[in-house]
């Protein structure tokens, strides 16, 4: 069994690595958490994530992959009649599911997007956006958080 | 020229010469599979090739077919040769009792132990896969820094390879690799701190990172710069740079994992060269 998330997706081409950015705007996240949640648990196969009309993007198939070995990298995909299938370490989607987690519990990310690399034929980066972030600190703040004074 | 499986590796003309060498994933997937006609592939049978490279390609055991993509027979085995002591012979559709780097099926009907030594000057690509696997007695991929870097010197070559990998990995099989460098690969956990910070400009960003990662960091991948001591990363990709901002994360040197990963951002739209 499958699920299915209508989701901003969108492609393109930087300095030749595709870069796909798919939006998990604040009022998808709950639904997103859920849909990582059966994945995770193996309640699902796959969770499909499609382009919402107009964004024009590839489809993105997510599978776990438990022995998946991150020595590997945190995920690795192939092009399948245009849709990308993505196996994730167990490691990687919890990370994920955390970062939205940690997000739906606080009403704002920690960040505005999550960077994954991608192992495929040709590089890939999938990047995970959203639209209500935490401001970020001051330079000055970072280097004392860092110890950097 | 065969391996101690039988599979052979290395065609040569009636002058001896090399006509094509051949490698395989460790249950008879070939890395290669458009370099000649050949049809005598993986220990040695025959390959029903639909078209060469395809993925309904089956190796004809006699007995049974065999996919070579899922390292699977495609029918049961019909000698009933499962043994209760032995839980790899309990799936009757197995190959090989899931370790095809000791063991061959010579019919579709037994198992066999293969004692023969290899005997040819095999490619890089297939040796360091075929040991890798034989020590993990399982279906291990195994790509060390020099074989990856090997890969990665044509582009078709890397496209089979990942594609491939990802196949596996869809299959079921375990994948490992090592970092080109040596160094563990970055992974973030359910436990790593995101957090950003504004600078005034690139060059303000950068120089707090360079801080962290030294004066002489190792490369670890593209756009991607390590300390010596393996704790701080600075990440630099042009779609990061296109957003006005690079990464700065900390490792633990030992396993990879991401600690924290801190966003630099500036607002400036001019760019600088690094």
């Amino acid at each position: 069994m499958s699920t299915t998330l209508s989701l901003p997706i969108r492609e393109r081409e930087v300095d030749s690595e595709r870069v796909i950015r798919v939006m998990i705007a604040a009022e998808m996240i709950p639904d997103f958490c859920l849909n990582l949640v059966l994945l995770e648990r193996d309640l699902v196969r796959s969770v499909l994530l499609s382009p919402s009309e107009g964004t024009g993007g590839p489809r993105i198939e997510l599978h776990k992959a438990d022995d998946l070995e991150e020595g590997l990298g945190r995920a690795i995909a192939q092009r399948s009649n245009g849709k990308l299938v993505v196996a994730l370490s167990v490691r990687e989607l919890g990370a994920w599911l955390a970062f939205f987690l940690r997000a739906y519990r606080d009403g704002e990310a920690e960040v505005d997007h999550l960077d994954i690399d991608i192992r495929e034929a040709s590089r890939v980066s999938l990047v995970l956006e959203t639209d209500r972030a935490r401001d970020p600190v001051s330079a000055e703040e970072a280097r004392r958080i860092l110890g950097m004074d | 020229m065969l391996d101690h499986l039988g599979t052979p590796l290395l065609i040569t003309n009636p002058q001896g010469g090399s006509e094509a060498l051949h490698s395989y994933f460790p249950f008879g997937e070939e890395l290669f599979p458009d370099r000649d006609t050949e049809r005598m592939k993986f220990t040695g049978h025959e390959r029903d090739l639909n078209r060469a490279g395809q993925v309904d390609d089956l190796d004809y055991m006699h007995a049974r077919y065999c996919s070579p993509l899922i390292g699977r027979f495609l029918s049961i085995d019909k000698a009933r040769s499962w043994r209760l002591p032995l839980p790899q012979t309990w799936n009757r559709y197995a190959y090989a009792r899931g370790n095809p780097l000791k063991y061959v099926d010579p019919d579709g009907l037994q198992t066999v132990n293969s004692t023969a030594k290899a005997t040819t000057p095999i490619e890089a690509v297939s040796q360091l896969w075929r040991v890798a696997t034989g020590a993990a007695e399982g279906r291990v991929l195994l790509v060390d820094a020099q074989t990856q870097q090997q890969l990665q010197a044509t582009s078709k070559r890397l496209e089979r390879f990942w594609t491939m990998a990802a196949a596996a990995v869809l299959a079921g099989a375990v994948v490992q690799a090592l970092d080109p460098s040596g160094q563990p690969v970055d992974r973030p956990t359910k436990d790593t701190k995101n957090w950003s910070a504004d600078f005034q400009s690139e060059r303000e960003a950068r120089a707090f990172a360079r801080q962290k990662v030294g004066s002489d960091p190792i490369e670890v991948g593209p756009g991607k710069l390590r300390s010596q001591d393996g704790k701080w990363q600075y990440r630099a990709k042009p779609e990061d740079l296109e957003q006005n901002h690079i990464h700065l994360e900390e490792l633990d040197p030992e396993t990879g994992e991401v600690k924290q990963n801190l966003h630099l951002r500036w607002s400036e739209e001019e760019r600088i060269l690094q």
